[in-house]
C-alpha cells in the first residue's frame, strides 16, 4: 500500500454549532462555574468493536461505548487534571474543582511551570479518509467475513487452529479552552489479523498476516484481498513445518515492513521521545541512550536513512490535524540524511528541554492526561528494489512478520523474532527457515543499514498497542516503511 | 481520593434496570468495575503530573440460546444518565444478538451464589503526600507514581448471582537514581498509609542505592550463576500468564509449557506453583461469577498437576474447568518457598550476578518455553560472596526448563508479595507471591 495524500483540512475561524455531543458540554459550560487562570476541556467518545471467529465458527463479539471529559485547569502556571464520565452540570463542576485544587496542592513541588502558550488556540476539524463508514458494516457482516476467513484457513491439512479478528473504532475528540481553542477530530480505524497454527509430528509453527491497523472504513474487509492472504498463509505454514531451524551466524539481514515497523518503533521511536530523555518514564517504560547533546550531531545511520514524523499520510493510524494539546500537526524530519535532528516531544517537553519536537502530546482516552507519544514514525522510501537487495547479498536471511520483541530500558540492546525466514545465498532466495531471530544494539544496527527500499516495497503499518506512561496508557501508532537491508547482523534460530 | 459515590448502590440499580429490560429467553451476565483514583506522577522528586479519575465500567454479556454479544458502557454517579444509556444500548445489543450466528462453545450461565467482600483502608491525602515529598527532594533523585483510592468490582447475572468486592488501597511505585544513572526499584503498597512505614521504606531504598555507586562492571555474554531476587522472579512468573498455564492455549498449540503438561519434561523438585486466593490480592470469582477453590496446585515438585481451564475451554476441549477466567491466566500466583536464608544469599551465590529486577520479557521460542529480557534495576556483580559493584545491563535468553528446572539450585525461605501496579484503562487488581532463587548456567547473550 502506498498513500501520500493530505488527509485533513484545518479550517480557521468560528466553528458553527455542530449539534454534536460536544454541544451538550458547551451548553453545560455556560452554566458551570469554571475556575483557574486557564482551562481546557477535552471530550473523548468512542465506539469500539472486537469481533473474532475461530476455526470457521463465531467466537467473540464485544462492543465498548465510552464517553467522558478531561478537565485541565492551570493555576499560577501549574496544571491539574480531573477526568469524569459524569457529564452533568454537577459532574463537570466537580471535575473543575478537583483539577483546580490539585494544581494548587502541588504548586510548591511542581516540576514544571508553564503559561497558556502550551495550549495554543487553534480551530479546525479532521476526519479519517474512508470510502465507506464503519457503521455501514453490521455485526453479522463482520462476523460472516471472519467466519469465512477462519473456515478457509482451517481447511489446511496441518492446521490445528485458525482464527481471524477485527477491531473497529469510531472516535470523536472535541477540545475547547478558555483561550479560544475549538476543534474536533473524527477517526475511523480498523485493525485486523488472521492466523494459522499447524502441527507436523512434534513440530508446531504459526503464520499470520500480521496485525494491521489503518484509518480506513468498511472497505478494509475485502474478500478478494483476504483470499490471497489465506492462500499465502497456508502455503507458508506448510513450508515452515518442513523447514530447518534458522542458522546461527553473523550475516546480512533483509527485513520486510511487517517486521521493520516494530524495529523502527522500538529502536528509533521510543528513544527519541523527549519525556524519556527528560526522565519522566524512568520508573516504567525507561530512559533513553539519546542525550540532549545528540540532537544535531548523532549519526544514527548512514545518509540513506531519513526518518519522519508524519501526521499527514492519509490512512496511516496516527494521522491527525491536532495533538491533544491542540498543537497543529505537521510533517518533520527526525533523522535527516542519517543525522538525528529532532525529538518526539510535544510542546511541554520542547519548552522543558529546549529541543525541537513535534505535535505529539496524546492521551489514550478521556481518563488520562496527554503525554509525549509516537504518532506516525516513518522511513522515507529510498532507491533500492528488493531484487537489488537480494542480488547484492552473498549470504543472508530475509525475515517477515514480527512474533517476538524485547529491548532494554535505554532502547539499546534488542532482540526480535519473526514468523518466516528465507535464506539468501549468492544473490538468490533459497529455502525457508523456521524460528528466525536476530539481535543487536541500536546505533550500531542502524549504521549497518546498506539499502533502503524504494516506493515499490513501501507499506503502511500500524498498531493500536503502544504502552507507556504512569498512569499507563496505550496509544495507536503508525509506521510506513520500505523493505531494508542491514549488513553483518547476529542471526539465530530456535532453542 | 476519598469516595464520593455509593458505587455498590449504583451497581445494584444498574443491574436491576438491565434485568428489567430482558426478554423471556435472554440471560444477562454483568461485570462492573469502578474507581476514584488520584495519580501523582513524579520525576526528580517533584510532581510532573497530577490527575484524578472517577470512572465506572458496566459490561454486559447478553446470551440468547447459543448466541452471545457483549457491551461495555461508562456509568457515572447520575442514575438518570445511567438508565438512559443502558436502555438505549441494551436494545441495540438485543438486535445484535439476534443477528449473529450461533457460538457452539457458549456455556449456559448459572447462579453461583453471592458474596460481599469490603476491604477498607486509610489513604494519604494529596496534601499529606505532597508534604512528604518536601523531605525527599533534598535527599535523592526519584521517579515514579502514587496511585491511591477506592476501587470496586461487581459481578451479577439475571439468574440471581451477585458478588461484590471493594478495596481501598494505594501503591507508590518508584525508583531511585545515582548521579551515574544506576538505579534501584522500590514500592510501598497497602490499604493503610503510615508515615513511619513510608520513611522506613524510603530509608531502606536509599541505603540500597548506595551499593550502586561503585564503578560499573561490564560482564561479557555467557553462562553465569545468578540470584534472582523475588522482584526478578516476579517478572519471570509473570510470563506464566502469557499462555504458559492455559488449557485452551495448550489445545491450540500455543502453550509454552506443553511438554511439561504432557510429562515429557520436568521442572526442579524445588519448584512449586499454585493459585492462592488466600493472599487476598484478587476476588475468587471470575468473569462469570464462578468461585474458584482457594488454592489450586498447578506445579508440585516440578510436575504439572493441572492447567487453568475456563468453562468455555471445558466445553470445547473436554478439559475439566477449575473456574479460571476466560484468559486462563493466574490471578493470584504463589511460588513455593525453599530453605535459603536471607543472610546466606551472597555466600551461596559465591561468584555471579545478583539480579533485583528484569525488564521487557517476551517468548523468544514459545514452543520451547525460551524467553528473553533484560537486567534492569539493582543488578550487581558478586565475587566470593562479596558485592563488587553494579553491572552494565545484560540481555538474557533462557528457557523456563533451565530457570525453574535443571538450573534451579536453591529457593529462599521467604517471599515477597507483588501487587499488580497496572493502570491501563483502569486499576488492575491481583498480584503474585515470589521467593528468590539461585540458578546455575543462566544464559546471557548481549
Amino acid at each position: 500500500m502506498f498513500f501520500m495524500v493530505y488527509a485533513y483540512s484545518a479550517k480557521e475561524g468560528e466553528i458553527e454549532d455542530r449539534g454534536t455531543a460536544m454541544q451538550e458540554i458547551r451548553d453545560l459550560l455556560k452554566k458551570v462555574e469554571t475556575v483557574g487562570d486557564w482551562w481546557g476541556v477535552r471530550e473523548y467518545s468512542e465506539k469500539g468493536q472486537f469481533r473474532m471467529a475461530r476455526n470457521g465458527q463465531n467466537s467473540a463479539n464485544s462492543t465498548s461505548v465510552t464517553r467522558g471529559v478531561m478537565v485541565e485547569v492551570m493555576n499560577d502556571g501549574v496544571l491539574g487534571y480531573a477526568a469524569t464520565s459524569n457529564l452533568t452540570k454537577a459532574g463537570i463542576e466537580m471535575a473543575f474543582k478537583r483539577a483546580s485544587a490539585q494544581a494548587r496542592s502541588i504548586a510548591k513541588f511542581s516540576l514544571t511551570q508553564f503559561d497558556e502558550s502550551i495550549r495554543p488556540a487553534n480551530k479546525g476539524t479532521y476526519s479519517s479518509p474512508v470510502e465507506r463508514t464503519l457503521s455501514d458494516l453490521s455485526p453479522a457482516e463482520i462476523q460472516d467475513f471472519l467466519i469465512k476467513t477462519s473456515s478457509v484457513l482451517k481447511k489446511g491439512s496441518s492446521v490445528i487452529e485458525a482464527s481471524a479478528w477485527a477491531m473497529l473504532s469510531e472516535t470523536e475528540i472535541n477540545y475547547i479552552s478558555s483561550n479560544g481553542s475549538d476543534w474536533k477530530q473524527n477517526f475511523s480505524i480498523l485493525t485486523k489479523d488472521s492466523s494459522v497454527t499447524g502441527k507436523k509430528d512434534d513440530l508446531i509453527q504459526s503464520r499470520s498476516s500480521g496485525m494491521q491497523g489503518l484509518q480506513w472504513g468498511a472497505e478494509a474487509l475485502s474478500s478478494e484481498t483476504q483470499a490471497s492472504t489465506n492462500e499465502k498463509l497456508l502455503t507458508q505454514l506448510d513450508e515452515l513445518l518442513c523447514a530447518p531451524e534458522c542458522p546461527s551466524e553473523t550475516m546480512d539481514l533483509l527485513l520486510t515492513p511487517d517486521q521493520l515497523y516494530l524495529q523502527v518503533h522500538e529502536s528509533i521511536g521510543h528513544p527519541l521521545e523527549l519525556d524519556r530523555i527528560l526522565g519522566d518514564e524512568r520508573n516504567y517504560a525507561g530512559w533513553s541512550f539519546v542525550s540532549p547533546e545528540d540532537f544535531g550531531s548523532l549519526k544514527y545511520g548512514p545518509s540513506i536513512l531519513n526518518v519522519t514524523y508524519d501526521p499527514t499520510l492519509a490512512s496511516e493510524m496516527a494521522s491527525f490535524a491536532f495533538d491533544d494539546n491542540g498543537v497543529k500537526a505537521t510533517k518533520e524530519h527526525l533523522i535527516k540524511d542519517g543525522v538525528l535532528v529532532r525529538g518526539i516531544g510535544g510542546i511541554e517537553s520542547q519548552k522543558r528541554s529546549g529541543i525541537a519536537g513535534v505535535s505529539c502530546a496524546r492521551a489514550t482516552s478521556w481518563n488520562r492526561p496527554a503525554i509525549d507519544r509516537m504518532g506516525n514514525i516513518n522511513i522515507e522510501p529510498g532507491e533500492s528494489s528488493v531484487t537489488e537487495m537480494i542480488s547484492s547479498t552473498e549470504r543472508g536471511v530475509l525475515m517477515e512478520t514480527n512474533r517476538s520483541w524485547s529491548i532494554d530500558d535505554y532502547r539499546n540492546k534488542f532482540q526480535f523474532g519473526c514468523e518466516y525466514g528465507r535464506l539468501i545465498e549468492n544473490g538468490e532466495l533459497k529455502g525457508v527457515v523456521r524460528n528466525p531471530n536476530y539481535r543487536g544494539a541500536t546505533v550500531n544496527f542502524w549504521n549497518n543499514l546498506s539499502h533502503v527500499g524504494n516506493k515499490d516495497s513501501f507499506e503502511v503499518w500500524g498498531s493500536p498497542y503502544c504502552g507507556k506512561g504512569e498512569p499507563n496508557q496505550i496509544i495507536r501508532v503508525g509506521h510506513a516503511i520500505p523493505t531494508c537491508k542491514f549488513k553483518n547482523i547476529e542471526v539465530f534460530g530456535g532453542a | 481520593m476519598t469516595t464520593t459515590n455509593n458505587w455498590e448502590e449504583i451497581f445494584n440499580r444498574a443491574c436491576e434496570h438491565s434485568f428489567s429490560l430482558l426478554r423471556s429467553d435472554d440471560v444477562l451476565n454483568i461485570n462492573f468495575s469502578a474507581e476514584e483514583t488520584n495519580f501523582i506522577r513524579l520525576n526528580k522528586s517533584k510532581v510532573r503530573q497530577i490527575s484524578s479519575v472517577e470512572q465506572a465500567s458496566f459490561e454486559m454479556d447478553l446470551l440468547c440460546g447459543q448466541k452471545k454479544a457483549s457491551l461495555s458502557l461508562d456509568l457515572c454517579a447520575d442514575e438518570g444518565s445511567n438508565t438512559e444509556l443502558i436502555t438505549k444500548h441494551l436494545e441495540e445489543l438485543k438486535r445484535e444478538v439476534d443477528s449473529l450466528p450461533d457460538d457452539p462453545f457458549i456455556t449456559p450461565l448459572t447462579n453461583e451464589g453471592s458474596s460481599r467482600v469490603v476491604n477498607d483502608g486509610l489513604l494519604p491525602s494529596v496534601d499529606e503526600f505532597i508534604d512528604l515529598l518536601g523531605g525527599l527532594m533534598a535527599q535523592v533523585d526519584l521517579a515514579g507514581y502514587l496511585t491511591s483510592g477506592p476501587s470496586y468490582r461487581g459481578s451479577a447475572n439475571s439468574l440471581g448471582q451477585k458478588h461484590w468486592f471493594s478495596s481501598t488501597s494505594f501503591f507508590f511505585d518508584y525508583s531511585l537514581y545515582t548521579a551515574k544513572e544506576k538505579a534501584i526499584k522500590g514500592s510501598y503498597a497497602g490499604s493503610t498509609f503510615n508515615r513511619q512505614d513510608f520513611d522506613t521504606k524510603m530509608n531502606e531504598s536509599i541505603a540500597a542505592l548506595s551499593k550502586m555507586d561503585s564503578e560499573q562492571k561490564v560482564i561479557a555474554p555467557g553462562k553465569y550463576r545468578v540470584y534472582l531476587a523475588p522482584s526478578a522472579v516476579n517478572e519471570v512468573s509473570g510470563m506464566l500468564g502469557w499462555n504458559a498455564l492455559s488449557g485452551g492455549a495448550y489445545k491450540r498449540g500455543e502453550c509454552p509449557l506443553a511438554e511439561l503438561f504432557e510429562g515429557k519434561k520436568k521442572l526442579s523438585e524445588k519448584c512449586n506453583i499454585q493459585e492462592d486466593f488466600s493472599l487476598g490480592l484478587s476476588p475468587r470469582f471470575n468473569d462469570l461469577g464462578e468461585v474458584s477453590s482457594e488454592k489450586i496446585s498447578l506445579v508440585s515438585k516440578g510436575k504439572m498437576n493441572e492447567l487453568l481451564v475456563s468453562r468455555a475451554t471445558e466445553k470445547e476441549y473436554g478439559l475439566k474447568s477449575n473456574q479460571a477466567t476466560e484468559r486462563e491466566g493466574p490471578r493470584s500466583l504463589s511460588i513455593g518457598e525453599g530453605e535459603l536464608t536471607r543472610e546466606n544469599i551472597l555466600k551461596e551465590l559465591g561468584t555471579g550476578l545478583y539480579i533485583s529486577d528484569l525488564h521487557y520479557l517476551n517468548w523468544s521460542d514459545k514452543q520451547k518455553a525460551r524467553l528473553t529480557g533484560m537486567t534492569r534495576f539493582g543488578c550487581l556483580w558478586v565475587e566470593n560472596g562479596e558485592v563488587v559493584g553494579p553491572i552494565k545491563d545484560l540481555r538474557f535468553d533462557e528457557t523456563l526448563y533451565q530457570i525453574f528446572g535443571e538450573g534451579l539450585e536453591q529457593v529462599t525461605n521467604f517471599s515477597d508479595v507483588h501487587m499488580t501496579t497496572g493502570t491501563y484503562g483502569n486499576r488492575s487488581i491481583g498480584g503474585s507471591r515470589n521467593p528468590g532463587m539461585i540458578i546455575e548456567n543462566f544464559s546471557f547473550t548481549l
